[in-house]
């Protein structure tokens, strides 16, 4: 049993979960931050006010770090016996990275705020 | 000479946390590029694991305290609403409120502690993800070449993140402390 648990941690499956989920949490969060400061979804920056204090931010932060808690153990049971996806796997997160970098950069969010 | 609540949660959240977090980067790094079977004895496998698992995890867990500390004690401090009419050297306590109202400094948080507030959040999901993914292959991760370069990289994006926000955390500081 212990020989075949071994077995299965040889694959790369495990760590294209968790590159990808930290990558869907990511975007998630950058998507949030865009939408947040957009003037037509105010109501939903006033809802992701989860703490008065905080603000919106934290709606976005906890709603970002659920997006990657709850994909991560998913992303996992359907990867981990895989092995040879890590290439795959880092070409998707690649993307959804870079679009959540560019979506949580002030310059951009600020000019879409009046989409 | 004083240090107030404030400024020790300040110093804890940047100084002491962030600081600590950049700093371990560079040990972390190297310990997973040399990580590998041609480069060390299995004897000296098992040695650098367990200093790895014990590198990562502290980062992470690092870096889950200077981002809570900083976005639930800090930042509400950084964007209190002042109460109607203050202005001139009252507004100072109220520091995000003090940077808007000056064309010079306004975007010191219209760029940075926007950029910042957000960018942090990648440390933690990073390192953490590296933590676990360190633990979970244990030796097997001295054969996995590819794993080895596609956590490094997450944690480099790690500690870019934190120096981002590590260094627009500073500036905004220094011209507008909570």
């Amino acid at each position: 049993m212990a020989q075949q648990a071994q077995d299965v941690r040889a694959g790369d499956g495990a760590a294209a979960a968790a590159l990808l989920a930290a990558a869907i949490g990511i975007f998630v969060l950058g998507l949030l931050t865009t939408l947040a400061d957009m003037e037509r979804f105010s109501n939903f920056s006033d809802w992701l006010k989860w703490d008065d204090e905080v603000g919106p931010l934290s709606g976005k932060s906890s709603l970002g770090l659920i997006a990657w808690a709850a994909t991560w153990p998913v992303l996992h049971l359907l990867l981990y016996r895989r092995d040879r996806v890590i290439l795959g796997a880092s070409a998707i997160s690649f993307v959804l990275f870079v679009a959540a970098m560019v979506l949580m950069f002030p310059p951009v969010f600020e000019r879409l705020a009046d989409v | 000479m004083e240090l107030s609540n404030r400024d020790g949660w300040a110093v804890v959240h940047g100084l002491v946390l962030g600081t600590i977090f950049l700093l371990a980067f560079a040990g972390g790094l190297a310990g997973m590029w040399s990580f590998a079977w041609k480069l060390v004895t299995p004897e000296g496998v098992r040695e650098r694991l367990r200093r790895l698992i014990v590198g990562t995890w502290g980062m992470a867990v690092i870096s889950w305290a200077a981002v809570i500390t900083g976005t639930y004690i800090v930042y509400p401090w950084y964007r209190a609403t002042p109460p109607q009419g203050t202005t001139g050297a009252a507004l100072e306590e109220y520091p995000r409120s003090f940077l808007l109202a000056d064309a010079s400094l306004d975007l010191w948080h219209k760029f940075g502690m926007e950029w910042k507030e957000h960018i942090a959040f990648l440390a933690p999901i990073l390192a953490t993800a590296v933590a676990v993914m360190v633990t979970y292959y244990g030796p097997r991760l001295a054969d996995k070449p590819m794993v080895r370069y596609v956590l490094m990289a997450m944690f480099a994006v790690a500690f870019a993140a934190a120096g981002i926000a590590a260094v627009f955390g500073a500036l905004i500081t220094k011209n507008a402390p909570v």
